[in-house]
């Protein structure tokens, strides 16, 4: 039996891909729109943070110091996959890779974290109320980039 | 009254991995519910479904001699009467088991966040879903250097004369 729905998975990929296409043009009302707004109590733990962003004021805040830092950013998911955990509340998995520039750096970075979302189910429909960004950690990106270059290397693609 | 139960059972998890208990560990999560779900901060791939979870407990305890978890600043709250959420930060050291005469490493160690959701089954709660998330590595080894740069000169190699 598969983990996710797939009505389900294509329903909040839908949202997840509307959420994360703002980025590009840095509409956090957009992405606002799409959490929970009736939950004081929404959490965001973004990979770059020490710690999480709890509440309204501080995602606000999060999204605000984020525009003056970033240049631009864009971002792309794939790979849903979600299910119900409960009656009208639902998880949902997907990969993202952002790739971005900050105003002080001279080149783009970019990076890929799974992300795990929380979603209520609401009269305007499913909207989010708990994400977390869950890069590799450093050790298993370090075996990464040097699978790569033995991969280059071989001649053969990293597994 | 929830917050108490989930409280007790993630400090019950934390000593689960401690003592590298897979009974335990696998008492503390609904293993019996297919939505199960536990995406580890060093594993490519994330563990859905029971049989994967379970999967990542056995070969985390096989692959490592010696397994350390704290739990600190957690913070819960019910979805529902059965449902609940969590986030909390994990300390957690561990040294890998090598093979008969190869000489041991030193252990590693590093701070996770995690959010959990917990399924409450009678009078009991247990893990459904956990997703752990390291400092992302380009801020990880930033600061790294930078703690470095604050040691100084005095903190560079030290090697006995060949």
């Amino acid at each position: 039996m598969s983990w996710h729905e797939p009505d389900l998975t294509r329903e909040l990929a839908a949202l997840i891909d509307r959420y994360v296409g703002y980025s590009a043009t840095m509409d956090f009302a957009g992405k606002r729109a799409l959490w929970d707004k009736d939950d004081p109590h929404i959490l965001l733990m973004p990979e770059e943070d020490r710690a999480p962003h709890a509440g309204w004021d501080a995602i606000n805040q999060y999204w605000k110091d984020w525009s003056e830092v970033m240049e631009y950013i864009r971002s792309a998911a794939a790979n849903h996959a979600a299910r119900h955990i409960a009656p009208g509340i639902a998880l949902c998995f997907y990969d993202m890779r952002w790739i971005a520039r900050l105003h002080t750096a001279k080149k783009p970075v970019s990076g890929d974290v799974r992300v795990t979302s929380w979603w209520r189910q609401k009269p305007e429909g499913w909207r989010l109320f708990q994400l977390i960004e869950s890069p590799l950690d450093g050790a298993a990106r370090m075996r990464l980039a040097e699978e790569r270059a033995a991969a280059a290397l071989f001649g053969t693609p990293p597994v | 009254m929830a917050e108490v139960a989930i409280a007790a059972l993630v400090s019950d998890f934390a000593a689960a991995w401690t003592a590298r208990d897979l009974d335990r560990l696998r008492r503390l999560w609904a293993l019996d519910d297919p939505g199960a779900y536990y995406l580890a901060a060093g594993a490519r791939e994330p563990a859905f479904g029971p049989g994967s979870v379970e999967s990542h407990f056995r070969l985390t305890i096989a692959r490592h001699g010696r397994l350390f978890w704290r739990i600190e600043g957690l913070r819960s709250r019910t979805l529902d009467a059965d449902t609940a959420t969590a986030f909390f930060f994990a300390d957690w050291a561990a040294r890998r088991a090598e093979p008969a005469g190869v000489p041991e490493q030193a252990p590693v160690g590093g701070r996770l966040k995690c959010a959990a959701t917990f399924r409450r089954m009678g009078n009991t709660w247990r893990f459904l879903n956990l997703a752990e998330a390291a400092y992302a590595p380009f801020r990880f080894f930033v600061s790294d250097f930078e703690r470095d740069a604050e040691d100084g000169f005095a903190g560079m190699p030290r090697r006995v004369a060949p």
